[in-house]
């Protein structure tokens, strides 16, 4: 029996996304060729969170296009509770949501500071390139500062209409202390 | 106040900061609260096989629930007997048996010690006094429950009359059968534990720190299950024994819980299918991926709420882990499943982040010395609030403050017991 066409089609989609993580897996696969362009896009979107410019990072994102927070690495999306998994509906949902005034975790106004490093890239044939990163996120917004950190899973796509000639399709922020405990990670972009 | 006289504590319709504020108060809750009642410990789908183990709290005592090889479950102190040491720091795993790195005395699962290094240094070793604490366990249809307590009520009249609800929330998936699975979302909040008790049968809240939520409901057209006028709505809360509550938000919801919800990421495709593929069936599969709408609370550490259990652990006087689990349906459409696991993490995102907002703030509020009392009067005395006289539970609407009442009558009284 054929599996529905749409349950096919989701799970391919969750499929994809975790090949985006696990394609680093295993030997280094860094290109050298990337690396530049790699880290001027992960920085770049570092700075628009940062900056809170969150109409500007929208922006970044191919119509279709995953984001995704999973509670433990290396789990399959499908096979998982996750802390999020959003669409580009979602997202900006999310970013509505925060910047409601009805928010009241978001409220008095929530500062990050991101460190971007590590970064590697690797282009594909398909014109694509996918880039690791290794991230520090400090946030404020009441007394104490919470501190997040992980690695950063994005895959981008040529796109000739887009400021910077790419958009972004997949990214997975994996951040060991969401498997033990945390405070809530709703402002882990 | 100065010492715990719970007459003084916990009033009629008020109770008094310091027991949600004092440290004092706090350890004796550890003491007789958490270990002086039924703690939920796990399901049998997290522990499926022998060996399988998971490493939980019952209040702050580490506890590891194994698998027995008749099938049985044992629950032991994660604590070796020598010297303290626990015995694991895995959240969950497979083991025949369990070492202590630090001087190698080993234990089975249900406790006993089979193996101390070097015994002949010892004059008398007891090994049958040296195995680990064991708690007394119980279970209700998969759903295991512990207790140190020496005297334990017994577990069914504990459980009482929120077998019912409890056994609703089962039986809407097929067959009973339900799989937890294995990572919850674990969350802190710089509050006291029983915050999240106040919250959790409060169905006044929802209109106002849950605003943000069901904004984002209205910019798409759709009423939340939190969107709806507490006045008027016949959603309605029950107390239950032992500081248990339901609430009932089906009858305010009649167009079924998927009614209720925004369209979830890669959710279209998956709705389309279930409706041409179940046909009849599709909008009870539906509302299979959301929640009950039955919010069951079984005092003090398990909440059913949505699709997730949620387990209450205190940290501190002023700090509380939750743990959410997600359930889904063992046997039914797999698109169900992969709703699930979008739908619940909805309110997680932007439903829980308010409350523990909320909470925070309380715990604040509350270190002011001059204000010592809360308010819990709402409801008490009303004609609102339906008194049963044979059982004395309070029915009423879901702005009642009677499940608040209720919860820490029980508390008082395990208070009370314990010394």
């Amino acid at each position: 029996v054929n599996e529905p066409t749409a349950l096919a089609a989701v799970r391919a989609a969750y499929d994809s996304l975790f090949a985006t993580v696990r394609m680093w897996n295993g030997a280094p696969r860094c290109d050298p060729a990337a690396i530049g362009t790699a880290s001027s896009l992960v920085h770049h979107e570092a700075r628009l969170l940062d900056d809170g410019a969150l109409g500007e990072w929208l922006a970044l994102w191919h119509v279709d296009s995953l984001s995704w927070l999973p509670l433990r690495a290396g789990v399959h999306p499908a096979d998982d509770q996750s802390f999020y998994l959003d669409d580009a509906r979602r997202r900006r949902e999310r970013v509505d949501w925060m910047r409601s005034p009805d928010a009241w975790s978001q409220s008095p106004e929530v500062r990050t500071v991101r460190t971007i490093g590590s970064v590697e890239g690797r282009f594909t044939g398909q014109g694509d390139l996918y880039v690791r990163s290794a991230f520090h996120l400090a946030e404020l917004r009441l007394p104490p500062v919470r501190q997040w950190f992980g690695h950063l899973y994005h895959r981008f796509v040529l796109d000739a209409t887009s400021a910077t000639g790419w958009l972004l399709v997949h990214k997975i922020i994996v951040v060991p202390q969401l498997a033990q405990t945390a405070e809530h990670p709703g402002l882990v972009l | 106040v100065t010492t715990l006289d719970f007459d003084d504590l916990v009033q009629p319709g008020r109770v008094h900061r310091r027991i949600y504020t004092d440290p004092a108060v706090h350890e004796l809750e550890m003491e007789r609260v958490f270990g002086g009642t039924w703690i939920y410990l796990c399901h049998d789908s997290q522990i499926a096989d022998r060996g399988d183990f998971v490493n939980v709290r019952v209040g702050r005592r580490p506890v590891i629930v194994s698998r027995l090889a008749d099938g049985g479950i044992a629950a032991v102190l994660n604590r070796c007997t020598h010297r303290g040491t626990t015995l694991t720091v895995e959240a969950s795993g497979c083991a025949k048996r369990f070492m202590c790195p630090y001087h190698g005395w080993t234990f089975e699962p249900d406790g006993r010690l089979v193996g101390v290094p070097y015994p002949q240094n010892y004059a008398d070793l007891d090994r049958e006094r040296l195995g680990l604490g064991r708690l007394t366990v119980a279970e209700h249809r998969g759903f295991w429950f512990g207790t140190l307590a020496r005297d334990p009520i017994p577990f069914d009249t504990w459980l009482g009359s929120a077998r019912g609800p409890m056994d609703e929330i089962i039986d809407r998936h097929p067959g009973g059968a339900i799989t937890v699975l294995p990572t919850p979302m674990t969350i802190e909040f710089a509050g006291n534990w029983k915050l999240s008790w106040d919250n959790a049968a409060d169905g006044l809240h929802a209109t106002f720190a849950h605003r943000s939520y069901n904004g984002l409901g209205r910019s798409t057209g759709i009423d939340t299950v939190l969107q709806r006028d507490p006045a008027s709505t016949p959603m309605y809360a029950r107390v239950l024994e032992h500081g248990h509550v339901v609430v009932d938000q089906r009858p305010g919801i009649p167009a079924g819980p998927w009614s209720t919800m925004r369209a979830m990421p890669l959710a279209e495709g998956l709705e389309s299918d279930l409706r041409n593929n179940a046909g009849a069936g599709s909008s009870s599969l539906l509302d299979l991926a959301t929640g009950s709408m039955l919010n069951l609370s079984l005092f003090p550490s398990l909440l059913f709420v949505g699709n997730q259990l949620m387990v209450v652990e205190s940290v501190a006087v002023d700090r509380t882990r939750l743990r959410l689990y997600l359930t889904v349906p063992a046997d039914a459409p797999a698109e169900v499943t992969m709703l699930r696991l979008r739908v619940d993490e909805d309110f997680a995102s932007f439903g829980n982040s308010d409350d523990f907002a909320m909470f925070e703030r309380i715990q604040d509020g509350l270190g002011i010395p001059e204000m010592p009392w809360i308010d819990m009067s709402r409801g008490l005395g009303s004609p609102t609030d339906r008194v049963d006289p044979d059982t004395g539970g309070v029915t009423g609407p879901i702005t009642s403050e009677a499940a608040q009442r209720s919860y820490l009558a029980e508390w008082r009284r395990l208070m009370e017991a314990g010394a």
